[in-house]
């Protein structure tokens, strides 16, 4: 026995007895005593006049976290725009093997077909998940996921000249700075107008109406925001990466 | 029965994340496995904020003082989900940097730090 081995033998160990330890310490399965979400669920549906008690939890009585988490994307898009710059110029040490023997961007006619038949649905599809946080089981979160997929589709189906051509970098960005820095100014003004941070202070219309509960649909409006314009900036960075192999090969 | 089968679920899915992040031989595999390994967390959070019988802490159609399952550990697993998606993202931008710098991508084949 090497001492690798016994190495990953005492950290096994020790994995198993810390997981026995933590999974002991949990409430019994179904009987989670939790006040605090049980207070949420009976009293979010008249003070926030909202059926979806997670999102009154997400972007109201929690609002504060939901925004670290906002700045959390923001921060890793930023790092990986950050980590992928510049590569253009460097001389990679032999090309990504994937792409070598590869035919250069030849599509079919049915993998064109399907991926721009599927950007109408996947818009559709995000946009009624993602503007009704409050009414049902979705949310900014959600629904900016999926309508990104547009972004996935178009490159798949046209290539990265169109979908460069229709999601630009710059406006991108400055979406994705719209969504996260608008979320901090709804939050300053509220802490304006009532004193504290991300109180609900718009009308709360009634429970089940789609302009109701208040600041929000607003703020999830703007988290969806800077979600798509996240991820599409993302899909953008490692898109790019495949083209610059195609335009290196291109000058050899 | 149920509910110690329902926290070897978790465990499971998190020690065979593990073991593959452990055993892997490819930063994209790694990043896989971590991301199984995440997974776990979602499946035991929700599982923490289960109650016997219980429906979603959505009111549409039943009234407000309906047993409903933890509204809280449902919004931490939405956090979790983010957080899971933009690791895997940032590292995966990682394994294309390593590549291009070492020109590999075996994590067993990666000197420590050449600086």
């Amino acid at each position: 026995m090497n001492a690798r081995a016994v190495l990953g033998a005492v950290a096994c160990a020790l994995l198993l007895g810390m997981l026995v330890w933590g999974f002991a310490g949990l409430p019994p399965y179904g009987h989670y005593p939790g006040p605090y979400g049980t207070l949420i669920n009976t009293v979010a549906s008249h003070e926030r006049q909202l059926p979806n008690a997670i999102s009154a939890v997400n972007f109201d009585y929690r609002g504060a976290d939901t925004l670290g988490e906002e700045f959390i994307l923001f921060a890793a898009v930023a790092g990986i725009t950050m980590v992928l710059r510049n590569d253009r110029k460097r001389t990679t040490p032999e090309p990504l093997p994937p792409t070598r023997g590869r035919p250069p961007a030849g599509r079919t006619e049915a993998v064109r077909l399907f991926s721009v038949a599927g950007v109408g649905v996947t818009i559709a599809f995000g946009v009624y998940l993602g503007i009704h946080p409050h009414l049902t089981p979705g949310g900014g979160f959600q629904g900016a996921a999926i309508l990104a997929g547009f972004a996935a589709l178009t490159f798949v189906g046209l290539g990265y000249d169109a979908f460069q051509r229709i999601a630009p970098q710059t406006r991108n960005e400055v979406f994705e700075a719209i969504g996260a820095g608008t979320y901090a100014v709804i939050g300053l003004a509220t802490l304006a107008i009532s004193g504290a941070f991300l109180t609900n202070v718009l009308p709360l219309g009634g429970n089940g109406q789609f302009f109701s509960a208040g600041t929000i649909p607003l703020i999830n409006a703007f988290v969806a925001l800077e979600v798509l314009a996240g991820f599409t900036l993302l899909f953008l960075e490692f898109a790019r990466e495949t083209r610059v192999e195609k335009e290196e090969e291109a000058g050899e | 029965m149920i509910g110690l089968l329902a926290f070897v679920v978790p465990a499971w899915i998190f020690v065979i994340g593990l073991y593959g992040m452990a055993t892997s031989r490819h930063l994209v595999h790694l990043v896989m496995c971590l991301s199984v390994a995440q997974s776990a967390t979602y499946v035991l959070i929700l599982e923490v904020g289960y109650r016997l019988g219980a429906t979603a802490p959505v009111f549409s159609d039943v009234l407000s003082t309906v047993r409903a399952t933890d509204p809280v550990v449902q919004a931490l697993s939405l956090t979790d989900i983010v957080v899971g998606a933009t690791v895997s993202a940032l590292l995966l931008a990682f394994a294309l940097r390593i590549y291009k710098t070492c020109g590999t991508v075996d994590p067993e084949e990666l000197r420590p730090m050449r600086g």
